[in-house]
């Protein structure tokens, strides 16, 4: 007896379709799966097994042949336990097979039978959903699968209630999601909303996380330990656009691959990820034997934050080089070669100098101990292709609290969003025909095209080129920044008052840095 | 001198355990460090007692064939001069100290023997306002064709020669280790551009490393060569404070820049005013001191044009480093627009920043 049933599986983000064909025939009893599985498939087995005797159904003792086709891609993971098990009872006809039926069936089993969540269930609906309309998905699942419109989801939360319903002339209960749908990770992280008003005085810091999210530039904070680079690049992602639906979509499905959604619906605010600076190469960019997204991934359409950057081993950060430039990144292993979107805004924070205290006693500050070779072998940590990558430059000094306190009460994230999001609009229109969305994309093609200096702005730049001994890698990122500042200002021509604020966002390359 | 002669100088100055005053006790006798070479031991323990028998022990080591060829071969070298005290190119000041080194070597050209000379020391270690008032005295004395006199230092004595050379004056550098020893590494600037235009000099031999025991015997030159000695910026012991002794013993003007009494940078400045250092407050105070020096006039430095915001801005800033948001409270002016109006003043020079985002004016 045969019987057809199926099923999804996930390659990176992207889901396909897994036919799970069931074979029970006369001879000694065995119970084999083919089809390239991996333990955690070879195991479902036993669950299955168990799953179907604990639900008061007849698990036959004949020999089972179960192939997951197509058979030359390699299965990982519980999530086809269901389907082995409801081709078992189709196999055996302990359930009725209705052809007009054409269910895909996602879940891992419990041994008594109830249905556990599995990962990725939006991505596999997402690239199912052009031919197949009906899934059934483990209820803990619901709040994910709820957001992909054009099918029809049902959830179970037992083998048995799916039998139940089968024999019922197949009547499912829709998908309805627990009301808590639109939360997400970065909330559950912080329970207090952050906003830029929590933070008093350092205008000009926000005004440069303006400018940054505006344009979507890259950035590095540098500043002493304890002066509040931690708490501005949190609320950094406060201020960026809000994503649209296809963004949340994009993003949430790298979080149900790497398993992270939880009971969560869609990702709909912007991720931040602050990995530690112990973090290994492949649990920045991804990888194991398996690939998985990594931080970088998971920082999609969001922001990467790398506290101490010059703690991190200088490997790993090599390894950023090529994301950075390209948006995505591609992991090859033996499971095959999976590319990952990792299109995010890097940030990140460190010291002037090993002690920190460089520049603090400009203002009778602490003292910097640090001799200029030893300053220039610190910075000289972040590799000078990587350091091209960042376009702004923000100074956090340490400053006592009362030449800090301004009198009016902070910019509030709202506002700053407000501008930003008129910005990135008159961005969009612009570049719409070269296929790039911000300004920190712009190539020196486009740099030429769009980045048109009024007269006064060009002599500015040449003065101060030699005036403050600017090194010429700045070049283009002053042109970049003054882009985003004209923006800001709904300037189509860059006049020379951005030109001269794009120059105070370039610290590390003043002649005192070395 | 010729050559054949200098040969036994160097040699004589190169011999461990012979020091300058050993060296001129031994010419006082011998009258010429050939005479020493020729001397046999029994001799010089019999003429010389004084020296001590391991001081001779090491001459009689060091009498080998090689040491005077390598000596020769120093002295055709092109970039190297090597001067003894008995020659009239060797400075005069410097001839008159107590234990004056009995050889320079040095790389460069010694400045006309008439001309006036002030020593600039202090710490290696300085802030920004140190570092600022040391290269703008500097600029000044070069300009009045006064010569500049430091030791090559990081901080205080690396400005104070930048200043010199700005201002295309004269400038002496007296190094602690051989002068053809680049050290510290990161003032290679200044150092190729002082061995061009200004002078390098040290009593050490060609590859003495800089070990920290000859910096003070090194300080006794600087303000050797020096009329007065003016310390920018000292800690409670510094080595600047050192070149003070040696100064006052040789009977040469300390002069001292006071200081915020909270730095700790200035406590030894402000220390030597104290107990008597004439305080300077500009240019004019030291050349006040130097006995053929005519006042001139200070000139006003050209105003430059500032419009209204501009003037705000700048005004809002003086010599102490203001940080870029304080100078948004005082103004009001929004930050997108106050960079801008920063970094026209800095492109005019009226205005310089510091690391951290803090402005001063220049």
């Amino acid at each position: 007896m045969l019987a057809k049933v199926k099923s999804a599986g996930l390659f990176g983000i992207d889901g396909y379709l897994i036919d799970v064909e069931v074979d029970i025939s006369n001879g000694l009893p065995a119970f084999d799966i083919v089809g390239l599985p991996d333990i955690a498939v070879k195991e479902s087995k036993e669950r299955v097994r168990a799953a179907i005797k604990n639900s008061n159904l007849e698990f036959p003792i004949k020999r089972i042949t179960v192939n997951l086709a197509p058979a030359d891609t390699k299965k990982e993971g519980p999530s086809y336990d269901l389907a082995i098990a409801m081709g078992i009872l189709f196999a055996t006809q302990q359930i009725p097979f209705n052809p007009k039926w054409d269910i895909v069936f996602l879940g891992e089993l419990s041994l008594d039978g109830s249905l556990r969540p599995v990962t990725g269930v939006l991505p596999m609906l997402i690239d199912l959903s052009e031919s197949h309309k009906k899934f059934i998905i483990p209820t803990a699942n619901a709040n994910e699968a709820h957001h992909v419109h054009e099918v029809d989801v049902y959830t179970a939360s037992s083998l048995n209630e799916i039998v139940a319903n089968i024999r019922n002339g197949y009547s499912f209960k829709k998908c309805i999601p627990s009301q808590n749908v639109h939360s997400d990770l970065y909330i559950e992280s912080n329970d207090i909303e952050l906003d830029f008003s929590d933070i008093k005085g350092q205008e000009q810091a926000k005004r440069a996380m303006e400018v940054a999210a505006a344009g979507g530039h890259n950035i590095a904070l540098i500043g002493s330990p304890g002066s509040g680079k931690t708490m501005l690049a949190k609320r950094l992602p406060t201020i960026l656009p809000d994503l649209t639906y296809d963004e949340a979509l994009e993003v949430t499905k790298i979080y149900s691959a790497a398993g992270l959604v939880g009971d969560k619906g869609l990702i709909d605010k912007r991720p931040f990820r602050s990995p530690h600076h112990t973090a290994s190469k492949v649990a920045l960019v991804g990888g194991g034997r398996i690939p998985l997204p990594g931080e970088i991934s998971l920082a999609h359409h969001g922001v990467l934050f790398l506290d101490e950057l010059p703690e991190f081993n200088r490997d790993v950060l090599e390894v950023l080089r090529q994301p950075l430039e390209d948006g995505y990144i591609t992991i090859s292993r033996a499971y095959g070669t999976i590319t990952y979107p990792a299109s995010f805004m890097f940030v990140s924070a460190f010291n002037p100098c090993p002690c920190g205290f460089f520049g603090a006693e400009s203002v009778g500050g602490r003292e910097c101990n640090c001799t200029p070779a030893q300053i220039a072998r610190y910075l000289g940590r972040i590799s000078g292709p990587l350091a091209d990558r960042i376009d702004i430059h923000i100074e956090v000094p340490p400053i006592s609290y009362d030449k800090l306190k301004s009198k009016k009460q902070g910019k509030s994230s709202s506002s700053m969003k407000k501008r930003v999001n008129k910005a990135r609009q008159l961005q969009i229109r612009r570049y719409k025909d070269d296929g790039i969305f911000y300004n920190a994309q712009l190539t020196s093609r486009l740099i030429a095209k769009y980045c048109i200096l009024d007269k006064n702005a060009d002599t500015m730049l040449e003065e101060a080129f030699k005036a403050l001994h600017l090194s010429a890698r700045a070049h283009s990122r002053i042109l970049k920044v003054a882009r985003t500042i004209a923006d800001l200002d709904s300037s189509e021509l860059i006049k020379d008052e951005h030109i001269g604020e794009a120059i105070q966002y370039r610290s590390l390359d003043r002649e005192y840095w070395l | 001198m010729d050559n054949e002669k200098k040969v036994f100088w160097i040699w004589l100055s190169s011999v461990p355990d012979i020091g300058a005053k050993r060296f001129a006790y031994l010419l006082s006798i011998f009258k010429d460090p050939e005479a020493v070479w020729e001397t046999s031991e029994s001799e010089l323990l019999k003429y010389a007692p004084n020296i001590g028998k391991n001081a001779i022990y090491s001459i009689i080591e060091q009498k080998k064939d090689e040491n005077l060829k390598y000596a020769e071969k120093i002295l055709h070298r092109d970039d190297i001069s090597v001067i003894t005290i008995i020659e009239d190119e060797y400075p005069n000041l410097l001839k008159n100290i107590y234990a004056p080194p009995p050889i320079l070597y040095i790389k460069g050209k010694l400045p006309e023997n008439n001309l006036s000379s002030i020593a600039i020391v202090g710490s290696r270690r300085a802030t920004y306002y140190g570092k600022q008032i040391a290269e703008r005295l500097a600029y000044e004395l070069g300009q009045k064709g006064i010569v500049v006199v430091s030791g090559l230092a990081r901080g205080i004595d690396a400005m104070a020669h930048q200043g010199a050379l700005k201002a295309g004056g004269h400038t002496i550098g007296v190094l602690g280790c051989g002068v053809d020893i680049v050290y510290p590494q990161d003032n290679i600037k200044y150092y190729r551009e002082i061995a061009e235009k200004g002078t390098l000099i040290s009593e050490y031999p060609l590859g003495t490393t800089p070990i920290a025991g000859n910096f003070p015997a090194r300080n006794r030159i600087i303000s050797g060569l020096s009329q007065g000695v003016v310390v920018v910026e000292a800690r409670q012991r510094s080595g600047a404070l050192i070149t003070v002794d040696f100064a006052l013993e040789q009977g040469r003007d300390v002069f001292a820049v006071p200081g915020n009494i909270n730095q700790p940078c200035s406590y030894g400045t402000n220390n030597l005013i104290k107990q008597g250092a004439k305080l300077v407050m500009s240019v004019e105070d030291i050349l006040e001191e130097l006995p053929d020096y005519i006042m001139h006039s200070r000139q006003e430095p050209e105003s430059i044009q500032l419009d209204f915001l501009e003037t705000q801005v700048y005004n809002a800033l003086d010599s102490e480093a203001k940080h870029i948001d304080e100078i948004g409270n005082i103004t009001g002016i929004g930050m997108g627009q106050l960079n801008s109006i920063l970094t026209k003043l800095e492109i005019r020079g009226v205005i310089k920043r510091l690391p951290g985002k803090f402005f001063v004016k220049s």
